[in-house]
């Protein structure tokens, strides 16, 4: 039961380590530093993921942003996950709704466990 | 003879003057002198343009000059004009006792007058005429130059008036130029000072002497010609009258006397002759001659001998004529001479008349002492024969008194013809002396009447004078009254006169208004000093030597030092900073400055002082206090600001600012404290999932191991950051650091905040380390300011183009960084109001206002200087700080 999650994270050691325990958990996983070269690679690829995990604050565009391009382009629409330690952007409180659950830092291998545990088919 | 006299005194006044000038100092003195030449050269010509008014009294303009030298110049320069003015009148009249008199009369009424009012000489002038003048005039004209008392009285009237309306031109000159030019007086360069009663008194006094004087000199003038004309005239008829019965007389005496010898037939004696002359009731002759008709001729009677040549020539016309009546002969010795019919074949008689011996003939009023002489032809041209009878006024202009005495010596000559065919006239000789004295008693009778309208007039002026000078006097004192009490005075007021009630009316509006005027000044004084008493500021006064005159309770309470303990001494004593003090109390620059004062309990009080000037109601304030000591000069008020509380108040609001940001960084620091504690927290448990199922390497556990510790680290990083970012900063003390090491921490202190805006920081910073003097967290502080607002300045600008360059550059003396964005930049119209607290262009939401003004407060109080530029992409701050020596606390 393998599924395959997009990792998006600025930073490359969050990222390390996720793709090592998505691994741990079962899965695989791709995983991008940088948010425009990601989308870019979904564009053209076509690849298909059941997950999709984003950290919130990242440089060129936010994890918002990214989820809202991305689920633009995939269909069906993967599970999306927004990773962050203050449930917050520019203001704005930032909750669960149908486009993405948020993932609260730091992130347990028992959280990850728990949510990606039963992947929609 | 004259000229030299007077070149000789002027030349002797004007030495004196000199010496009395140089002792009492030349420059006002060399004005003085000019003035007094330029006065005498005025009076002389005044003198000389005299006005003949009769017979030689002529009014006289120079003296009016002596009163203005007087009035303006002084005493010396007075007598000075009047002496070489008088001068002229030795021309005029032939004597000096006018120059005497006039000399007198200035250096009396200088002496009398003394340095008191200059414009009161009339009244001085009137009692000099009066009780010197006109006696000594009088004296020495009667007996000096032995003038008839009516003309002595005549001449010394006039002289009394003459002076009296010079006086009163002289006085109506100096106060119409007083009057006209209000700053005249200080022109003149002397204290002429005058009064409306002055200019009123000689106004009215030239009003009214001088209408009634030119009436009556005129009046005057006609009669004296009018009754010289009927004198001439009747000199004139009465000489052809006389003429004429004078011819028919002679001719019948001489046909009487022919008759007279012939009858006695023998030869007469003398003594018959004298014996027919006491007998006889008519005229006799002089001289009686037995002429021949060959010429030959023999005195029958008579004493004197005629010369030859006459006797000759008598002859000649008488044997020439030999007429068969009796007829004139002619003049010859002043005699008149007739010849008679032939008293025998032989001969006839002639006879020798004395003209005296026929005033008998004239008709003449009696008194009149009329001479009669005979003419003889060679006297008298051809021409005058034909005009006969002729009348002419003859009088001796080489007489003393030139034309006073010339008049009263002078004579009325009328001449008629003797004889139709002989040329030789009957003269008759009428003195003008009664005629002129009976005018000068008609005259002099008017110019004393004019004298005594002037003394009136002058004196009554005086006493108007004196009247309305009491008058203000009581003036002055009821206004007093009404101010003090608000009410006329009990003795004062006759409310029967207008004026009295119009004075009473005005003082009464006049005090209510200046008691309100007094009332509302009592109050601000009162309300001034509550001011100053209660105020929460601190407020102190100080004199112009530095010496505290007043000190409010809040001074007191701020520094322990009680009011009456600190009043008198000198501030820069109680001061620490005395130096400073010193230097601002005695500068007229109203700078704000501070005050350091060691307060009781031992801390140092910082105060900032302004200066406000209220020197009129400060004053009155003070004198209001006996308590206070005589201050010296102008006081000084000045305001003062606790600057204690402001650095308080200062200190937090940096505190809240510092706050405030890291409020704003809280999403920033939350997001890196979380990246070290998420990776440790997938790492560990990465770790353990694997040591659950699987055998796993050392060198995993390692790598795992490591980065835990390097993220707890980083962790540990995040957090010491915040603390130092907020941490206590009132105490921080001042130290020389290098700024490019701030820069640095407050870049990275942002470093997370700006990567995650995508905003690139480009340095410009030497390698070399840089010195300033301060406090550095809050230098670093003022950065992280600046970083945040360029950071918050760019969010609408597109992600790749958000920049913030930081430049730092020395010249040796001076460091300045430079901080510019990209972003919309300031309007140029807001340029000078950035630092303004509470100024803000971000919105209720972000932004406080209170950033870029205490980045100043913080850069100033290190002595540097902040300011923002406008360029055309983005907003530039720049800081610029003095240059530190290395490891000192100094500025280089």
């Amino acid at each position: 039961m393998s599924f395959m999650v997009l990792v998006v994270d600025d930073e490359e050691a969050i990222g390390r380590e996720i793709v090592e325990a998505i691994g741990l958990i079962g899965g695989s996983a791709v995983f991008y530093t940088c948010a425009d070269k990601c989308l870019e690679y979904v564009e053209r690829s076509g690849d298909h993921f059941e997950f999709i995990i984003a950290d919130l604050a990242m440089p060129e565009m936010s994890g918002l942003e990214l989820l809202d391009r991305i689920c633009m382009v995939l269909n069906p629409t993967p599970k999306c996950f927004l990773m962050t330690g203050l449930p917050e952007y520019g203001g704005v409180k930032i909750i669960d709704n149908q486009n993405f659950e948020i993932l609260h830092k730091p992130i347990s291998l028992q959280d990850l466990k728990e949510k990606l545990g039963h992947p929609e088919p | 003879m004259t000229a030299l006299m007077e070149r000789l005194h002027t030349l002797q006044a004007v030495s004196f003057l000199e010496k009395y000038f140089k002792s009492a100092g030349l420059e006002a003195y060399g004005v003085k002198l000019a003035g007094a030449i330029l006065l005498s050269v005025a009076a002389y010509t005044g003198n000389a343009l005299n006005v003949d008014l009769f017979f030689g009294v002529n009014y006289l303009f120079g003296s009016i000059f002596v009163w203005l030298a007087l009035m303006t110049i002084g005493p010396l320069g007075a007598i000075f004009v009047a002496a070489t003015s008088a001068l002229y009148t030795v021309e005029l009249w032939g004597h000096w006792y006018a120059v005497l008199l006039f000399t007198l009369e200035a250096t009396a009424v200088a002496l009398m007058r003394g340095y008191s009012r200059p414009a009161w000489i009339a009244p001085y002038v009137l009692l000099y005429w009066l009780f010197v003048g006109a006696p000594l005039a009088l004296l020495s004209y009667s007996y000096g130059l032995e003038l008839p008392w009516t003309t002595v009285q005549l001449v010394v009237a006039k002289q009394v008036l003459n002076a009296l309306v010079n006086v009163s031109i002289a006085v109506f000159l100096l106060n119409i130029t007083l009057l006209l030019f209000p700053s005249a007086a200080s022109t003149i360069g002397t204290r002429v000072r005058s009064s409306y009663g002055n200019l009123l008194q000689a106004t009215f006094g030239l009003l009214m002497l001088i209408p009634i004087s030119l009436s009556e000199f005129f009046e005057l003038n006609q009669r004296f010609s009018e009754q010289t004309q009927s004198l001439q005239e009747r000199a004139k008829g009465n000489a052809g009258r006389s003429a004429h019965s004078t011819a028919s007389f002679l001719e019948l005496e001489t046909n009487y006397w022919r008759q007279y010898i012939r009858r006695a037939g023998k030869a007469l004696s003398p003594r018959d002759f004298a014996l027919a002359k006491a007998k006889d009731e008519s005229a006799f002759p002089v001289m009686i001659y037995r002429v021949t008709l060959q010429g030959d001729w023999k005195l029958l009677y008579g004493e004197k001998e005629f010369n030859q040549q006459q006797l000759t020539d008598l002859v000649k016309a008488a044997v020439s004529r030999n007429a068969t009546q009796a007829h004139m002969l002619g003049c010859w010795s002043g005699m008149i001479f007739t010849a008679s019919k032939r008293i025998d074949r032989t001969g006839f008689l002639v006879f020798g008349w004395a003209p005296a011996d026929l005033s008998i003939l004239v008709s003449e009023e009696p008194g009149m002492e009329v001479a009669i002489r005979c003419q003889s032809s060679d006297g008298l041209q051809a021409g005058d024969f034909e005009t006969l009878p002729t009348v002419e006024i003859v009088r001796d202009l080489e007489v003393g008194v030139a034309s006073l005495v010339s008049w009263q010596h002078g004579y009325v000559r009328s001449r008629a013809a003797l004889s139709a065919a002989r040329p030789f006239s009957l003269e008759l000789v009428l003195p003008l002396g009664p005629t002129v004295l009976a005018i000068h008693k008609g005259t002099s009778r008017a110019i004393v009447r004019l004298c005594f309208l002037a003394i009136l007039i002058i004196a009554g002026g005086y006493v108007l004078e004196v009247l309305f000078r009491r008058w203000v006097e009581h003036f002055v004192v009821a206004a007093e009254t009404f101010l003090r009490f608000q009410k006329p005075p009990s003795d004062g007021l006759n409310y029967n006169f207008y004026e009295n009630r119009e004075i009473s009316k005005w003082l009464g509006r006049f005090s209510r208004a200046v008691a309100s005027e007094e009332r509302s000044k009592i109050l601000a004084i009162n309300n001034f000093e509550k001011l100053v008493r209660r105020s929460s500021m601190p407020i102190f006064a100080a004199d112009q030597g530095g010496r505290i005159v007043e000190w409010n309770p809040a001074l007191e309470k701020m520094t322990g030092h009680r009011r009456d303990e600190v009043i008198g001494t000198s501030l820069s004593d109680l001061a620490e900073n005395s130096l400073e003090i010193e230097l601002q109390l005695s500068s007229p620059e109203e700078a704000l400055f501070d005050v350091h004062i060691r307060s009781k309990s031992g801390s140092l009080v910082h105060l900032e002082a302004s200066q406000a000037i209220l020197t009129e109601l400060s004053d009155l304030v003070l004198t209001s206090h006996s308590e206070q000591p005589h201050s010296m000069g102008m006081v000084k008020f000045f305001i003062a600001r606790n600057l204690n509380d402001f650095m308080d108040t200062q200190a937090k609001l940096i505190q809240a600012s510092r706050l405030a940001a890291l409020g704003e960084m809280a999403s920033s620091f939350a997001h890196e404290l979380n990246q070290p504690l998420n990776i440790i927290a997938i790492s560990a448990g990465n770790c353990l999932e694997r040591i659950k199922f699987e055998e796993i390497s050392p060198t995993y556990v390692i790598s795992k191991m490591r980065r835990i510790e390097e993220q707890a680290l980083r962790a540990g990083r995040v957090i010491q950051g915040i603390r130092q970012f907020v941490l206590e900063i009132g105490d921080e003390q001042v130290v020389t650091f290098d700024p490019t090491i701030r820069i640095q921490s407050a870049i990275s202190l942002l470093h997370e905040q700006l990567r995650l805006d995508s905003v690139v920081i480009k340095q410009n910073v030497p390698e070399t380390s840089q010195h300033i003097v301060g406090r550095p967290i809050l230098f670093e502080q003022t950065l992280v300011n600046l970083l945040t607002n360029a950071r918050q300045a760019m969010i609408n600008t597109p992600r790749d183009e958000r920049i913030i360059q930081i430049n730092l550059e020395s010249d040796g003396s001076e460091i300045s960084i430079t901080v510019a964005d990209n972003g919309p930049g300031i309007p140029s119209e807001l340029l000078d109001r950035v630092f303004d607290p509470f100024f803000t262009t971000k919105g209720e939401t972000s932004g406080t206002g209170i950033g870029l003004y205490l980045s100043k407060t913080v850069v100033e109080a290190m002595h540097g200087s902040i300011h923002a530029e406008a360029c055309l992409d983005g907003a530039r701050i720049i800081i610029k700080f003095p240059v530190a020596c290395e490891e000192s606390n100094v500025r280089c």
